[in-house]
């Protein structure tokens, strides 16, 4: 799945300015060092001004300070402003100062490095961008940037976040929206704890902090976006792209999407028409239904990432995406939908903040165009919504997985928008089943036939499995699955991708030579052949977050090993099982006959947010995990 | 006669039963049948026709363009292989000077719908042009309507003002190509030299026609490349420098141009690696940067004041240079900048910087020469072409002919020590007078990486000890390059997630002393060092040292193992035995060695009173190993990491 991020230009216009209060020393030695500390740059100070002139008139201006400590920091610069066909940038220079403020560098705007704004994933979008190309030569150095901006889209008015990224430190931030024009809605967040002055009337909005610390990234931890403050601005009447519109809530801008940008999007060729409707001749269940026409979308489009139109938030017209067998996720949505308009099922376009690393919900109470930057579709049906990811050639039907679930999303309905919630995968559901028959014979040699199967986002992960060739399959399994296997030989190896229930099952026939470490007396082996934990989290001496697990799993393997016939079992470990908060961890053996030894294992690991505390206990219950993973056992010699 | 005539009509017959039409738009229904490629059916793609034709157009008062028409016929077996119906061409078109222009592209998609062959027009909505940077842009194309079994047919030309900078015939790719047809048509006033490249080969077939310009005519000579059934040469290897190096196809550089016949002139360039250095050496902005002193005189005339021995007088240039220009990730063997002005801005490309380097060792009176590279990306310098070299170190050769190779584009590199991107086979060393000479880049020099270990086991089997690691030369710079920027803690944290650790002291000496090796020494506790089965203590003699993995797990591999540089780890382990126990078993000592002196492996693990002492020491004496060692290599590998894998067994008393 792709993401389609549209909205770039928000990215940069997070920089911003005004001429009174510029700093005039840019040295960079009297920068206190508690502000320096763990930072590897400090904004000195960052202005970002935003005249609203009219509906369709906009001027945005920045003035940026920031010094960069070390090369880790060179990211931090974003010395870049972004244009489209909607804006022009009037004024752009950039001095560069070295440690003790000497002026060393000034970049005029012809000089910066102009270029596409395109990201991997996209083929072509009127984004650029222009940026300070410049090569440090010593540290800390530090750069001072200014720019205005003019804009005809006044539908995505920049947010303030003055809290950038991690390692950064700002001394101070100022944003102001200067309105000329037109009434604004504001939500605040994060804002407790933070050194924050502000002052909102009628034609005026200010904020100013100052003094914060840089913050740590934390592994298993909530990310910035949810602790630093940040204020979002939207303008009740806008316009972007030669379009007007006006909301105050989800509803209201649910309608303008739907009157405005999606409406007679949906006509089709007749000859497509007919095709689908022969399709699901005799199908009355709107869910069978909808099920063949995604079968048909997926059949007959891919997914081409193209940011062009109205805001990066029209979509294509569906018979456009018939004509060209593709479309990005605006358009595929826009012509699944089309095509269940057809054959009677009720469904809606939904936008939707696609992230895998955690989920994003949209702010209930402050609608803005600004949130999300996927498109997916929303069959309702009683209870229990269907959800389509249209992008994807391969997604089962009814599948979100990482990228979508979990997350409050804005469903947009004729009469109106309305958040609702995706499908979550929780703990149990996200199963993964190992079966295997082992044979080790008195070489040390072991010879294996397994079977696993996958569920949930467990099934997301290994999905793509099934669209592999064998030669890629075999040398997944020996490269990436069971790396820890030295001498692994695939015999053969089965995908079987059941999309109808979710889950994919492999069947894979292995033989590994010198599996086992044998003495004279005795044969040592590793009894977890296909499934090592060996992931120990980050340790921390001081932990600033509360431990945070997205998602859960569980899995469960149990082994038949058969051992060779001249050797005895004569000592079993015996059973072990750990209980705690975060999940369990069992661990048995059994001794079936002379010859067969069954060996079971399962974790659990549950999702939630558990106190900061707890990571050190989380820690050790994974630490032991890792070593019970490793867990051998010795044959001796009859 | 009668006979005569049934043959010619047998051949006729079979003549067209094979008959493919490769004409354009003309895809035929076995085309778009066919499930899979018949002599692979695990690629999700191949070429049917691979089409490209390149020729000299004379445009009065401009003189000759390069035009090559371009036409590929694509099936797409699975959804895998849709990406090769997505084209991106790539072209010069700078802000300034002439451009490069991608036009006439016109596309189908041909598939099967209801039994029957449907074709779809390509429409301008998918075509897209963009501006890389400040030199080339691209045209992407992207096809439409399809689906597992489509062709797409694409055509285009591509107009060069360029006229002698041809790219490379390429014969093979990562999808196997059915039928190539390459056809390259060259006035006579041009003279090209072609040389094969890469593990596949198809013959030329040379021959003439004739051209106009105006009403005098000349002649043209025609190289065409006609092949079939190409296989496919896929990269998913490690240890691969790049995989373009290895993939067959024809390298084209202008040796001559003659004009005398009417009127013009004669002009040789490189038809040997003397010609393209000479060439090189002749340009602006190679040759003459080099000349140029008047910009760094004065304050190096203060720098020498201090130094009077050759040696010194070299460090401390190296190191005036490297700290005073910064290295701003271009490469090349033409300055970006210039020097004088890279010298002032402090910044520059590969060329501005050691150019500058080579220019001030000479005016120190060093005899300092330019080296010419092909860096790691740019494949194997095997053919004397311009584009042959795209980097540039320098040289300082003593009266006792030994030399030392300068890189200041690195900060951490020293004499002879070489950033790994300069580490490619041979340089080409350029002197004063133009003349050239080959010279070895890969220094005799092994990178190095000694760990000395000690370690004592409580009652409880965890273990505490303490390890000194030393790291020298490639591996001293990689270290700093990698970790100097990187704050203590976090390389703490990474050590100790990476062997599974607790870290309790932790220090790295000699960041930034480059005079000597880098030194790391890290306290540590851990629980998950000794394992107990059975009331027996079983030990890896390495520790978290031990190899586990072998590198090396594909069956065949067609390519050299590129390792950068020769290299060798020594590691030294001190295990105290605790006290109760005794030694029930140790490892037996063993020392293997590759063919021809290109590696060893050595280890031993004895008993020293109440102390295990373990020596392992792994050696390349070779950075690259051809692929005919590659079995050899992973049968030593997999020794090696079966030898390490063994335990100490000790025994309570």
């Amino acid at each position: 799945m792709k993401k389609n991020k549209s909205f770039y230009f928000s990215l940069f216009l997070l920089l911003s300015t005004n001429i009174f209060s510029q700093i005039s020393d840019y040295s960079s030695i009297l920068i206190p060092s508690e502000i320096k500390e763990d930072a590897n740059s400090v904004v000195r100070y960052h202005k970002t001004t935003i005249d609203v002139l009219g509906i369709d008139q906009m001027i945005i201006s920045v003035n940026r300070t920031i010094t960069v400590l070390n090369k880790l920091g060179d990211k931090n610069v974003r010395a870049a402003v972004g244009y489209d066909n909607n804006s022009k940038i009037n004024k752009l220079e950039a001095k560069i100062y070295d440690a003790f403020g000497k002026e060393i560098k000034k970049v005029k705007k012809k000089n910066f490095t102009d270029v596409s704004a395109v990201d991997g994933g996209t083929l072509y979008s009127d984004s650029r961008v222009k940026y300070l190309d410049y090569t440090p030569i010593s540290y800390p150095y530090t750069v001072h940037l200014e720019y205005e901006k003019k804009t005809s889209s006044t539908g995505f008015l920049p947010n303030w976040s003055p809290v950038e990224n991690y390692f950064v430190s700002v001394q101070k931030n100022e944003f102001q929206v200067n309105l000329k024009y037109g009434k604004v809605r504001i939500k605040e967040k994060n804002f407790e704890g933070f050194e924050i002055e502000k002052s909102i009337d009628d034609a005026k909005i200010f904020y100013s902090i100052i003094n914060v610390k840089s913050f740590k990234k934390e592994a298993y931890a909530i990310s910035l976006r949810n602790y630093s403050p940040k204020s979002l601005i939207a303008l009740n009447d806008f316009k972007t792209d030669g379009v007007s519109g006006s909301y105050t809530n989800w509803s209201e801008f649910g309608s303008w999407m739907n009157n405005s940008l999606l409406k007679n999007r949906n006509l089709l060729d007749e000859v497509t028409k007919i095709k689908v409707l022969k399709l699901v001749e005799g199908v009355d269940d709107p869910i069978e239904k909808a099920k063949i026409v995604y079968q048909f979308v997926q059949d007959n489009t891919r997914y081409i990432s193209v940011q062009v139109g109205i805001g990066g938030i029209q979509p294509i017209a569906a018979n456009e995406v018939d004509k060209l067998g593709y479309g990005d996720c605006k358009g595929l949505t826009n012509y699944t939908k089309s095509l269940l308009d057809l054959v009677g099922v009720t469904s809606y376009y939904t936008h939707v903040e696609a992230n895998s690393h955690e989920p994003v919900s949209f702010e209930k109470d402050f609608a803005s165009l600004e949130q999300g930057n996927h498109v997916i579709l929303n069959i309702p049906n009683k209870d229990k919504d269907v959800w389509l990811e249209c992008t994807s050639q391969t997604t089962p039907f009814g599948f979100l997985g990482r990228f979508t679930d979990d997350r409050d999303v804005l469903v947009i309905t004729p009469e109106g928008g309305v958040i609702k919630h995706t499908t979550s995968y929780k703990n149990e559901e996200n199963l993964q089943k190992l079966t295997a028959k082992i044979k080790l014979d008195d070489t040390g040699d072991l010879k294996a036939t397994l079977q696993r199967i996958s569920e949930g986002t467990q099934y997301d992960s290994k999905s793509y499995f099934s669209e592999m060739n064998q030669e890629e399959l075999i040398k997944n399994y020996k490269t990436n699955v069971w790396d820890y296997n030295n001498n692994l030989e695939i015999i053969s190896a089965k995908i079987e991708n059941n999309k109808k229930d979710i889950k994919l099952k492999e069947a894979v026939e292995v033989a590994i030579k010198n599996y086992a470490t044998v003495n004279e007396k005795e044969i040592l082996f590793r009894v977890n052949v296909f499934n090592k934990e060996s992931f120990i989290p980050k340790r921390y001496r001081t932990r600033n977050l509360p431990l945070k697990i997205y998602r859960g799993y569980k899995d469960v393997d149990e082994y038949i090993i058969h051992i060779p016939e001249n050797y005895k079992l004569e000592y079993i470990p015996e059973k072990v099982e750990l209980n705690t908060k975060f999940g369990t961890y069992s661990l048995s053996f059994e001794k079936v006959d002379e010859h067969q030894l069954l060996y079971k294992k399962s974790i659990l690991i549950k999702g939630g947010t558990y106190s900061k505390e707890d990571y050190k206990l989380f820690r050790k219950f994974r630490r032991s995990i890792v070593k019970l993973e490793n867990t051998r056992i010795a044959l001796l010699k009859k | 006669m009668k006979k005569k005539v049934i043959i010619l009509m047998v051949l006729i017959v079979q003549a067209s039963l094979f008959a493919q039409n490769y004409k354009f738009g003309k895809v035929s229904k076995e085309e778009v049948e066919e499930q899979f490629y018949p002599t692979d059916s695990t690629v999700d793609a191949a070429y049917l026709y691979k089409y490209r034709r390149s020729y000299f157009d004379f445009i009065p008062n401009e003189g000759f363009q390069l035009i090559t028409n371009i036409h590929h016929r694509i099936k797409i077996y699975t959804k895998e292989g849709f990406d090769y119906a997505t084209k991106s061409v790539k072209y010069y078109n700078p802000d300034s000077g002439e451009s490069e222009s991608v036009g006439s592209i016109r596309g189908y998609t041909f598939f099967k719908e209801n039994g029957k062959i449907q074709k779809e027009k390509l429409s301008k909505k998918s075509i897209f042009k963009e501006k890389i940077n400040k030199y080339n842009s691209k045209v992407k194309i992207t096809m439409p309507k399809l689906q597992e079994g489509c062709v797409v047919d694409i055509k285009y030309t591509i107009t060069s003002p360029y006229a002698t900078s041809i790219d490379d015939v390429e014969f093979q790719k990562g999808i196997p190509i059915k039928k190539i047809n390459s056809q390259l048509e060259f006035p006579e006033y041009y003279t090209f030299r072609s040389t094969n490249k890469g593990y596949y080969s198809i013959p030329v077939k040379k021959s003439s026609k004739s051209g106009k310009i105006g009403d005098s005519e000349y002649r043209v000579n025609v190289l065409n490349f006609n092949g079939n059934n190409i296989p496919a040469l896929k990269n998913n290897e490690s240890y691969v420098a790049n995989i373009n190096a290895y993939r067959g196809g024809v390298k084209f550089e202008l040796s001559q141009t003659n004009f005398m016949s009417i009127g013009g002139e004669l002009k040789n360039y490189s038809t040997s690696w003397a010609n393209v250095s000479q060439q090189i050496f002749r340009s602006s902005s190679f040759g003459a940067e080099l000349k140029k002193t008047s910009y760094f005189k004065e304050d190096l005339d203060k720098l020498l004041v201090d130094y009077k021995a050759s040696t010194e007088k070299l460090n401390a240039i190296f190191q005036f240079v490297k700290s005073k220009v910064k290295w701003n990730g271009f490469y090349g063997k033409y300055t970006e900048k210039g020097v004088k002005k890279a010298y002032k801005e402090s910044a520059g490309n590969v060329a501005d910087i050691n150019l500058m380097l080579t220019s001030m060792l000479r005016y120190a009176g060093l005899k300092a020469n330019p080296v010419l590279v092909s860096s790691r990306g740019n494949g194997l310098p095997l053919f004397p072409t311009l584009k042959g070299f795209d980097y540039v170190i320098s040289v300082v050769q003593f009266p006792d002919d030994s030399y030392v190779l300068l890189d200041a584009t690195e900060s951490y590199s020293l004499p002879n020590v070489l950033p790994v991107r300069a580490l490619n086979w041979d340089g080409r060393l350029v002197k004063k007078d133009g003349t050239s000479s080959w010279v070895k880049l890969t220094s005799s020099i092994k990178a190095k990486e000694d760990n000395t270990m000690m370690v004592k086991i409580s009652d409880d089997i965890s273990v505490n000890g303490f390890i000194r690691t030393k790291f020298e030369n490639l591996n001293a710079l990689n270290f700093r390059s990698k970790n100097n920027h990187i704050k203590k803690e976090v390389l703490e944290t990474k050590y100790e997630e990476k062997n599974n650790l607790e870290v309790e002291d932790f220090k790295i000496t000699n960041e930034q002393d480059l005079s000597k090796p880098v030194i790391r020494r890290v306290k540590f506790y851990s629980e998950d060092l000794v394992e107990e089965i059975s009331g027996k203590l079983y030990i890896e003699p390495l520790l978290f040292l031990t190899n586990h993995k072998n590198p090396f797990k594909l069956e065949e591999r067609k390519f050299p193992v590129d390792f950068a540089t020769a290299w060798k780890d020594e590691n030294k382990i001190f295990i105290e035995i605790p006290e109760g126990y005794k030694v029930e078993k140790l490892p037996e000592p063993i020392g293997i060695a590759l063919p021809d002196n290109i590696g060893i492996f050595k280890y031993q693990v004895l008993q020293i009173g109440n102390k295990i002492k373990t020596i392992s020491i792994l050696e390349f004496n070779s950075s690259i190993i051809p692929s005919s060692y590659y079995q050899y290599l992973k049968d030593f590998y997999g020794t090696l990491v079966k030898k390490q894998s063994e335990k100490i067994v000790l025994v309570k008393i």
